[in-house]
């Protein structure tokens, strides 16, 4: 079996995440007015390769494509060469390999439901908003047939994520009311964009149609300029965070009830005393103790110093002592199978952690390691057996804790399973700006204890991801770094619309 | 009995708080560092902006700087020869300088180093119109005989006449031969009195017969000897005294930088590197941090105060010199991170604070700053030198991974790519062999094709016995054989060459100051180069693949080709070609080390050029691959302008083809130049994609890149308005150069080669 191609890119930076081979096919059946790749289009010519050629040569870069790189299909139109796509994908997927097509979905159908679920990002060249745009552009009356193919991908098996982009034609779509078609074209596939990119419109591609003595049809068409078409990118983007915001907030009104017996219960919990102890005295738990036995509590607790990057406690540590911060931030987290830090809560002042342990007498499950420098209380069993037990209020907030991450496991699964890269980056920027948030006259100010590989494994994205969706969501205004420990949220509307 | 030296009064006051071990009961720094220092796997957020004092000593000599650029005029001492101890303290301003010492007595005056050769004194000040009073010239030339004059006394005929057609060029026989690294730590560690104790106590227990080798030696110890008292007086002028070891960061950087500074105004030499001493600078520091001494501010002011005064270093140069070497580079290379052989990171803190001063003083050719890289680095450190190389195309990167197990883990890179251990090995330079032009030998039949007679204009004969090829559609078999004997006959002149030359440079111009601060006893390289590998590849690919027709002159020289049909090329990841490249390096490296080296040195070989790929380009004939007569060369190792055709990658990976360990262990130099839109969307993207551009290229044991990320049209507008972008720098083959200082024609070469872009 055999492809054609028309030529490869070793350093492909753009088309897909990460560092990509981009293999260019041969034959495309549209007749874009701005098409670059002019010598791209013919269905015959160009290199014929197989798949094993393709997997051959994949392997010869495999090396630079880090945690998102891989292999993209580009063109021409890939999906024209159906069975040899299909064929190069499988073995690539054998091997473990990250896949890509850009493609405008035009092919035999019959391939799609073989092809999409091997195709990791799918890159969907919007040429067009309607109809007619569509027709004088690529000279074919093919819309509605695109749209079909949008709104069937996860008919196909598509399991992915789909960057969404467009080439901006001045004079033709630079304008808002096209980007809300745009946006409103994606709605079928909404949950699964992770990009919107606007191209602007180039005429470096120019001087090929001269070479090949072909007329250009945008002749005269001056270059996009490239600050408005940023400007409309940022525009539709929050204008499809919008709209995912509106969808979200009717998903979220159904479970409204839930969350009100969550905090009845947090109503409960609260117990109010007046300031007499020491500051110690002042933490939840041991601010329940009764006055008679405070002497005998905190001669028996152990308070300690944990150092940044201590651990606290293992996976497997008996069920002996609970725990409790004064002072500090620690994560909680466990490695899954395959090596994966697995983030699950961070704690800071007055949490504790371990009650149930002790009370079911059940080894640590998880880590717990300092993040910063802590000031740490370990309560040991016979003191809890002594002058807890018996307790009713502490018991209860031992549970009370316990549930609330329980909640917070569940929301964790249900974000990694349903969310993509950005609602995840944008979810995470919230949540540390609820716990940590600083509000300054830049904007709300991050402090993070955490690198950049712990942001991705407490949100449940690879390190590159989430560098490379900061990266985004800075270009498009919405935060601001500061070396790497510094964000400042400018925009906060916009990251909620991810998340609701 | 080895004594403990903790026992020792200075040394202990010195040495407070440091662990133990094998370096405190003889000179052994790496035993130090390892014993001392402290990992940091976390990343930039520590580092501090340049303080009031660094900013304002940093403009005023970014002014002089300019000046001296714009005005391309130079100032020169008239009055004194060079030396260690031969010029007057110099400032630049005393109150706000926290390093001090100068090559003379005021910054960027230039000294004069007559032993190299004397006409190349002349050339250099009369290209500036300055003389020298003509009595102290007379009375030099009377007196004392030069490393050129010496050279000159022993070349042969054949080796003149390899010189003056092109083949070898570049050869160090008129200038300092450089590439020796001081291992300037030891000053810091231990103080130049205990330095001096030991090598007089060397040349004492020096007993042998008294051989050529032998004699050579003891006279060498004395001369070292000398030199370590010259050393301490020129600290002694500056009012401080290192003949004690170091007691604090400060002491340990000014400590340091007198001896590199000795190495300056001693030598000349064509690269003088400062070593590696990021990690042995942080042990002063993160004690002194520790006790509360010095605050971080202070930390990478001494760090940024040091990189100034590495800035000012200058020698004074022929136009010819420049062709060269161009941009007035001095290859102050300094060697940053890597791993330990125990497996830890040799990342510090005082890495990054190197990296920085380009951030706090703005970017700038020196120093040279080398990161060695590693699949082990840590993570945030490989981001942050990405992050650096996007912003100041400052930076190169070559490979610890296949260094290490060589030089273990306390090696420098002298000038580009050049790796030895530090104090323990030095290498004798020897430039590079013409290997486009010895290929039309073979075919010319060891001709040169571009020489003539001045006579009777017939060709010179450079190569005898070659036979000529009269082929009318040249044969791959014949052409390769051929071209074999002409790379036999090519490496027994040239290690013969660079024998000559270094037996007389050890003799008239030899560099006692940074010998002293080596281990008595050395292992040495003969470190031999290659031009034009990528030609020969493509050359021979085109005679193997395709028909190439030679268009010969009268005298049967081919002086054009005709080529019909197509044929592979190095660069495009394409066996059938880039094993020519590997075939024919290799075979010449074996070539090589058939004729025994002076002073038993191991032969070596790199693939680098600097910038006189555009000199070679202009003495070679056309050549079989398509480039015409004059055309530059590519740099280093890279394929040849336009011969990629499947993106940057592709060549990378032809490149890491070229094995390191045992034919090109001189290094492999690589230049890789990307604009800024088609290395990733954001800035975040860009660090990213460059990171995994590195891990990938090292990863398949590449050896070198140099890394630039800039708009080509940002270098043409550099071009034509240079006052827009005084400090603007750009990495070329091995080192970084302000763009301003190149020439037109050096700058167009940089313009003109292959800047990745979208495609």
């Amino acid at each position: 079996m055999k492809g054609y191609l028309q030529s490869i890119e070793t350093m492909g930076l753009l088309d897909g995440p990460g560092t990509r081979t981009v293999f260019f096919l041969q034959g495309c059946p549209l007749r874009c007015a701005y098409c670059h790749n002019p010598d791209a289009i013919a269905m015959s010519g160009g290199k014929s390769v197989s798949p094993e050629q393709v997997l051959e040569i994949a392997s010869r870069y495999r090396s630079y494509y880090g945690e998102e790189g891989g292999i993209t299909f580009s063109g021409g139109e890939p999906l024209l060469q159906g069975a040899f796509l299909h064929k190069s994908l499988e073995l690539l997927k054998q091997e473990g390999y990250n896949t890509c097509i850009d493609t405008c979905g035009i092919g035999n159908p019959s391939f799609f439901p073989k092809i999409l679920p091997l195709v990791d990002t799918l890159l969907v060249d919007v040429k067009a908003f309607d109809h007619e745009s569509f027709e004088n552009l690529t000279t074919i009356p093919g819309f509605e047939r695109y749209l079909t193919f949008l709104e069937s991908l996860e008919n196909y098996g598509f399991r992915g994520q789909i960057w969404a982009r467009h080439v901006m034609v001045p004079g033709y779509t630079d304008n808002e009311e096209a980007m809300k078609a745009f946006v409103e074209i994606l709605r079928p596939i909404r949950h699964r964009v992770d990009r919107i990119e606007i191209l602007p419109y180039h005429t470096s591609g120019v001087k090929k149609y001269r070479q090949l003595g072909i007329p250009y049809r945008l002749e005269g068409v001056e270059p996009m300029d490239k600050e408005r078409a940023k400007e409309l990118e940022i525009y539709a983007d929050k204008l499809f965070a919008d709209s995912l915001r509106q969808e979200r907030k009717k998903e979220r009104e159904n479970n409204v009830d839930k969350f009100k017996i969550l905090k009845d219960r947090e109503v409960i919990s609260k117990i109010e005393k007046a300031e007499m102890f020491s500051s110690l005295r002042e933490l939840p738990l041991l601010r329940e103790v009764a006055d008679e036995d405070v002497d005998g509590v905190l001669s028996e607790v152990i308070l300690s110093n944990i150092k940044a990057g201590d651990y606290i406690f293992r996976t497997g540590d008996a069920p002996d002592l609970m725990y409790l911060i004064y002072q500090g931030q620690m994560k909680i987290f466990y490695n899954t199978i395959d090596g994966e830090e697995q983030i699950f809560y961070i704690y800071r002042d007055g949490d504790f952690v371990g009650g149930l342990n002790l009370l079911v007498q059940a080894p640590y499950r998880y880590v717990g390691q300092a993040l910063t420098d802590c000031k740490v209380v370990a309560i040991p069993k016979s003191t809890f057996d002594k002058y807890f037990y018996d307790s009713s209020v502490i018991l209860r907030s031992v549970l009370t804790k316990s549930f609330e991450r329980i909640r917070w496991a569940e929301e964790l699964i249900q974000r990694l399973a349903t969310s993509n890269a950005s609602m995840k980056t944008a979810g995470l920027l919230l949540k540390l700006v609820k716990r940590i948030g600083v509000e300054t006259e830049e904007g709300i100010r991050l402090e993070l204890s955490m690198n950049r590989e712990e942001l991705g494994n407490y949100s449940g994205l690879r390190r590159e991801t989430i560098t490379r969706k900061l990266g985004e969501f800075k270009e498009l205004g919405y935060i601001e770094l500061v070396g790497n420990k510094v964000i400042i949220v400018k925009d906060l509307e916009a990251l909620e619309g991810y998340v609701l | 009995m080895r004594e403990n030296l903790f026992y020792r009064e200075e040394m202990a006051k010195a040495w407070r708080g440091f662990q133990p071990g094998c370096w405190s009961e003889t000179i052994d720094v790496r035993d130090f560092i390892q014993g001392n220092y402290e990992p940091y796997y976390g990343d930039e957020s520590f580092l501090e902006h340049a303080t009031e004092n660094t900013t304002m000593l940093w403009k005023e000599v970014d002014r002089l700087i300019q000046e001296e650029v714009k005005s391309n005029t130079i100032s020169v001492d008239l009055e004194r020869f060079s030396g260690i101890d031969n010029f007057a303290p110099g400032y630049i301003d005393k109150d706000r300088e926290l390093i001090v010492g100068l090559q003379t007595d005021a910054p960027l005056k230039r000294m004069i180093n007559p032993y190299g050769g004397f006409r190349m004194v002349e050339n250099s000040l009369a290209a500036y119109g300055l003389e020298l009073d003509p009595t102290r010239a007379a009375q030099f030339q009377e007196y004392r005989k030069t490393h050129n004059q010496g050279v000159f006394d022993a070349y042969t005929k054949e080796m003149r006449t390899v010189r003056s057609a092109g083949l070898l060029t570049g050869l160090p026989d008129a200038y300092g031969r450089g590439r020796i690294i001081g291992d300037y730590r030891r000053v810091a560690l231990y103080g130049v009195d205990y330095l001096k104790e030991m090598r007089i106590r060397d040349k004492e227990e020096l007993t042998d017969s008294a051989t050529d080798a032998t004699i050579r030696l003891r006279e060498e110890f004395s001369e070292q000897i000398r030199a370590l008292d010259a050393i301490k007086s020129m600290a002694l002028k500056y009012g401080f005294d290192i003949g004690r070891p170091a007691r604090d960061s400060q002491e340990a950087v000014q400590w340091l930088y007198f001896a590199y500074l000795a190495a300056v105004k001693e030598n000349n030499g064509a690269a003088t590197s400062i070593g590696r001493n990021t990690a042995f600078l942080d042990v002063y520091i993160e004690r002194d941090l520790r006790l509360g001494l010095i605050d971080e501010k202070r930390a990478q002011e001494l760090i940024d105060q040091l990189v100034i005064k590495l800035r000012l270093v200058r020698h004074l140069r022929t136009p010819e010199y420049d062709e060269l070497f161009a941009g007035d580079p001095t290859w102050v290379t300094e060697s940053i991170g890597g791993m330990g052989e125990d497996g830890r990171t040799l990342v510090t803190k005082t890495s990054y604070r190197f990296l920085h001063t380009l951030s706090n003083l703005g970017t700038a050719p020196e120093p040279n700053m080398t990161v060695l890289w590693s699949d082990s680095l840590p993570r945030e450190f490989k981001e942050y030198c990405s992050h650096m190389s996007i912003k100041t195309a400052s930076i190169q990167y070559e490979n610890d991974d296949v260094m290490r197990p060589i030089y273990g883990d306390d090696y420098a890179i002298a000038c580009c790519v050049s790796a030895m251990r530090v104090g323990r090995e030095m290498q004798f330079f020897g430039a590079r062999a013409n290997l486009a032009k010895a290929l039309l030998y073979a075919i010319n039949g060891g001709r040169d094709e571009c020489k003539r007679d001045k006579q009777t204009s017939e060709p010179i004969t450079v190569l005898p016995g070659i036979e000529k090829n009269d082929q009318e559609i040249l044969e791959y078999d014949t052409v390769l054989a051929s071209f074999k004997s002409v790379m036999d006959q090519l490496a027994k002149i040239y290690v013969e060459t660079m024998n000559t030359i270094h037996y007389m440079h050890d003799k008239y111009a030899y560099e006692a100051g940074q010998m002293a601060l080596h281990d008595p006893y050395l292992h040495r390289y003969m470190a031999f180069g290659v031009a034009g590998l990528s030609i020969v590849a493509d050359s021979l690919s085109a005679i193997k693949h395709a028909k190439v027709r030679p268009i010969r002159d009268e005298y049967g020289i081919a002086v054009g080709f005709e080529t019909e049909g197509t044929f592979p090329r190095y660069g495009n990841d394409d066996d059938r070609v880039d094993q020519i490249a590997v075939e024919v390096n290799t075979y010449f490296m074996e070539a090589l080390k058939r004729t025994p080296t002076y002073r038993d040195a191991q032969h070596t070989l790199s693939l680098l050029t600097i910038t006189s790929n555009v000199a070679y380009g202009k003495k070679t004939g056309a050549t079989p691959d398509g480039r015409k007569r004059g055309e530059a060369f590519a740099p280093g190792a890279n394929p040849m302008n336009g011969a990629d055709q499947s993106g940057a990658l592709a060549a990378l990976n032809s490149v890491a083809k070229l094995p390191f360990r045992d034919v090109n262990q001189d290094g492999i130099s690589n230049t890789f130049s990307i604009i800024p839109a088609a290395l990733g969307k954001n800035d975040q993207e860009r660090v990213i994609n460059l990171t995994n551009i590195l891990d990938g290229y090292f990863r398949q044991n590449a050896f070198h890149i140099n890394v630039n990320v800039m708009d080509k049209d940002l270098l043409l507008d550099a071009m034509e308005n240079p006052e827009k972008y005084p400090n603007l720098t750009i990495r070329v083959s091995g080192y970084a150069v302000r763009f301003n200082q190149l020439q037109r024609e050096h700058q167009l070469d940089v313009i003109n080669r292959t800047f990745y872009a979208t495609m």
